[in-house]
């Protein structure tokens, strides 16, 4: 009995619980993926959310097997840190176009040295002399040509995910007894730029044109200016001002700053405050967190740091991957990050206006450009938006520097304009935004700081008057797709048709046209056809696939129409100047002559008249040929 | 006798695994852990660098001392810093919301200090207290929760948030040390170098009083009860600002 009552004594002796924390250098999924040896040591496990796993053992001397980490030995109270299985860089970033790199994988531990690695390429064009030495792996990037073609216009080359030279090496390392591991090495050729000279310190940038030389630069600072692979690279190495000059004579004053140095309070009330507010409440602001909120899939960690955080992944920029670097951060999830890190995590002001400074007056139309949003949005398969946008007509719409020069043009054909007459973006001197090309870009549209209309951040903007439809579908693309209320000839006439109704101009006798309206209540607006695509995001060329009409209609459209209002339209130029060629237009010799020229535009101009309402356009075609 | 050994021995592995049989519990936790502090009184309870104090109640506005808990778990080499009165009192690794301690030359250097909120603020640190008003919000970022271990209120005169931490991150130095919040390049910074300096919580005596912004009480410097409000003395008029709440006279 006394000898049981030792055994009991023995086995109950409260023995003293050792506590180990140990930091985990990669993300554990589920605390009971570690292994402990011997078993049965273990009394409690916890995995903290921000990468801590807690032990409290019996005092016995274990080693922890940690999934992704050498072993871990525990013998007493302490707090230890698990060394990486193998210590690799995760990113290579602006290696250069056309340029040799080397990826080199080190074990952390023994156990790590007798590894197999398999090395493959898993995104990207497919890389030049890729060559896999065990644990070295050599290649060479694509030229800038596979990417992009020059030349560019004088100042910073705009580069997206697509045109950045990307690649993603994975290597699937097998250490006997353990599960294989996969290790995973994004490359990049250069950085991401917005094509904005508001730059991260440490950023590389392509400049357009010749013979670029610094003339100035802040003390300090000794900014890299090469000529690689035919095109001037510049990197800027201290922050500050930075004036550069070409060989033509033009000057570039580009702003270097670090995003965690550029003070976040745009938002004050004298400033920008309902865009600060604006902006606090959209999938952009949250774009960290929600992914997290949902599961973030491993293999999508490293495309969760290229554009859903502040900055470039491998860069020294102050940006949140260059942040967490430095304090020891995973990024498990919004709320555990520390303060200075929740502002880096999401897409935030510095992720499109850059770290720099504002930029000249005559500058700031850059901003509109769509190769500000292309740095995320540009990046197939998952985002093809910036490049079908660039092959749609809207891409070209202020090609013409006259269409700059007006508002009654540029209010159409640019987005500053566009912007200007819904009240946006007022400008006191509009001929400031004359000089730069921008398209009818991603902001005519969506608003990245609200007020918007749904989750794709759609601008709300007010319908025309001459609709005679307030709260008309699709207004942002009517607001340009109508005429002008005070027009004598229309300017625009789609939306017209697809409505079905018109308040003529008060010249014209203000009076109210309304017919059929097969189209006008279609879910999705002018989206419902243009750019429609069966279980895919809108396809942002707004091309109409034909298999959208004929799920409805059985055979093509009548082109009678076109013939008939430019049959009109000739008989009328001998009474109705200009009737024919367009703007500017005279008034004709009646009343009733400008009804029939107005109403025979409305159907020539529009070449998607007869997809968009025929009955109503042939009423629009017999009021005119009534009329004349 | 075999079999009543064999009973016994069943006997003591019934009793060993009711005994001793815990389970491990593998699962993944918030990282802020419950120190309940049960021996907390009065309204508000506050960690005053490395003590403890309550004010109100028993322990009227000059507090008093009460005993500082932590978690029943390994002290993290940071420490912990601790939020909450009472039952609500948790706990966490400090080194979790504020970046690290950079020594060299014989003073360190925190260069990404904690702050109440992500948004844009001013602090200083004045006798071991750091406190600071909100400049603005960060543009375009949620303001998330506050800080539990920063006490706040609106500063009388603008409104804006003012907010006091009587527990900041110790520098891993073992001298007497003061620190400051310093901008380097338009970044803060907390500076702390060995310098002999009055510091609340410290233990105080007849011979060894307490600076004007505390009090001795039970043998620690302590601040009076807080109710941030106040930035400079000018919001206290004719009353000063101490620490970032109003007191009467000079």
């Amino acid at each position: 009995m006394r000898w049981c009552l030792l055994v009991v004594l023995l086995a109950c002796t409260p023995a003293r619980d050792v506590e180990v924390r140990i930091r985990l250098a990669a993300a554990v999924a589920r605390a009971e993926d570690v292994r402990f040896e011997p078993r049965g040591h273990v009394r409690a496990l916890r995995l903290d959310d921000r990468g801590w796993l807690q032990v409290s053992t019996d005092g016995a001397a274990l080693t922890a097997h940690i999934p992704g980490h050498c072993p871990v030995h525990l013998e007493q109270a302490a707090e230890l840190v698990a060394q990486e299985l193998f210590s690799y860089p995760e990113t290579l970033a602006q290696v250069g176009y056309d340029a040799a790199f080397a990826v080199r994988v080190e074990p952390g531990c023994p156990e790590a040295e007798a590894a197999d690695l398999r090395w493959s390429q898993v995104e990207g064009l497919p890389l030049a002399q890729l060559e896999a030495r065990g644990r070295e792996l050599h290649a060479r990037t694509l030229p800038l040509a596979a990417y992009l073609s020059g030349p560019w216009p004088p100042g910073v080359v705009a580069v997206s995910p697509r045109t950045q030279g990307r690649y993603v090496l994975e290597a699937i390392a097998r250490v006997a007894g353990r599960e294989p591991a996969r290790l995973r090495v994004t490359v990049t050729s250069i950085a991401r730029a917005t094509g904005l000279s508001s730059l991260a310190v440490s950023q590389r940038v392509m400049l357009g044109g010749d013979g670029w030389r610094v003339l100035r630069a802040p003390p300090g600072a000794s900014p890299e200016l090469q000529l690689r692979d035919g095109v001037v690279n510049f990197a800027a190495d201290v922050p500050g001002r930075y004036l550069l000059a070409n060989a033509a004579g033009e000057q570039l004053e580009a702003q270097a700053l670090t995003h965690d140095h550029t003070p976040m309070d745009c938002g004050r009330a004298e400033c920008h405050a309902s865009i600060s507010s604006g902006a606090e409440t959209t999938p952009m602001s949250h774009a960290f967190e929600l992914p997290f909120a949902h599961g973030v899939p491993a293999e999508s960690a490293s495309c969760m740091l290229d554009c859903h955080v502040v900055g470039e992944p491998g860069l020294s920029d102050g940006g949140f991957c260059d942040l967490a670097r430095s304090l020891g951060e995973q990024a498990t999830g919004y709320a555990q990050l520390p303060h200075a890190l929740q502002r880096l995590a999401g897409v935030r002001c510095t992720s499109c206006h850059g770290p720099g400074a504002i930029p000249s007056q005559g500058g700031r139309a850059r901003i509109l450009r769509a190769s500000v949003c292309a740095t995320c949005h540009d990046s197939p398969p998952a985002y093809r938006h910036v490049a079908e946008w660039q092959s749609s007509r809207m891409a070209r719409s202020d090609r013409d520097p006259a269409s700059r020069q007006s508002l009654r043009c540029a209010r159409c054909h640019t987005t500053g304009g566009f912007l200007h007459q819904q009240g946006e973006r007022v400008r006191a001197d509009w001929s400031l935004e004359a000089n730069v090309e921008v398209g009818i870009s991603c902001a005519a549209c969506h608003t990245p700081h609200g007020p918007a209309l749904g989750h794709g951040l759609v601008r709300s903007v007010q319908t025309p008057a001459s609709l005679a439809a307030p709260g008309a579908r699709s207004a942002a693309c009517v607001s340009c797709h109508a005429p002008l209320p005070d027009e004598l000839t229309p300017s625009a006439s789609s939306a017209v048709l697809v409505q079905g109704q018109l308040r003529l101009p008060e010249s014209l006798g203000g009076e109210l046209l309304a017919g059929a309206r097969p189209h006008a209540e279609l879910a999705g607006g002018c989206v419902a056809c243009h750019g429609k695509r069966a279980g895919e995001a809108l396809d942002h060329s707004f091309r109409v696939d034909s298999a959208v009409c004929t799920s409805c209609h059985q055979a093509r459209q009548p082109a009678e129409l076109h013939t008939r209002a430019e049959a009109v339209l000739r008989a009328l130029e001998p009474r109705c100047p200009s009737s024919h060629t367009g703007e500017p237009a005279s008034p004709c010799a009646s009343r009733a002559l400008n009804v029939a020229r107005y109403a025979a535009r409305l159907v020539f101009d529009d070449r998607g008249a007869a997809a968009h309402n025929a009955p109503f356009a042939r009423q629009l075609l017999e009021l005119a040929e009534r009329s004349q | 006798v075999a079999s009543r050994r064999f009973n016994a021995l069943r006997l003591a592995a019934l009793l060993s695994f009711a005994a001793c049989g815990q389970q491990a519990e593998p699962r993944v936790q918030p990282t802020r852990v419950a120190a309940a502090a049960e021996a907390d009184r009065g309204e508000l309870c506050l960690d005053v660098a490395d003590t403890r104090a309550c004010w109100g109640g028993a322990c009227g506005e000059a507090g008093c001392v009460v005993p500082v808990v932590v978690p029943k778990l390994l002290t993290p080499a940071s420490g912990f810093r601790c939020a909450g009165t009472g039952r609500a009192r948790t706990c966490e690794a400090r080194a979790e919301q504020a970046g690290p301690f950079r020594c060299a030359d014989g003073r360190c250097v925190q260069e990404r200090p904690r702050f109440p909120d992500n948004g844009e603020w001013d602090c200083v640190e004045i006798d071991g207290a750091v406190y600071c008003r909100k400049l603005a919000e960060a543009a375009g970022v949620q303001a998330g929760p506050l800080d539990p271990a920063f006490v706040c209120g609106p500063r009388r005169q603008g409104g804006e948030l003012v907010c006091v931490d009587f527990a900041p991150d110790p520098p891993p130095m073992p001298e007497p040390h003061r620190c400051a919040v310093r901008n380097r390049a338009g970044l803060p910074e907390r500076v702390c170098e060995p310098k002999p300096s009055p510091r609340l919580g410290r233990t105080c005596a007849a011979d060894a009083p307490c600076d004007a912004s505390t009090r001795c009480v039970q043998g620690r410097c302590l601040p009076a009860w807080p109710r941030p409000g106040c930035w400079l003395d000018k919001d206290c008029a004719p009353g000063v600002c101490k620490l970032g709440t109003c007191r009467e006279g000079a």
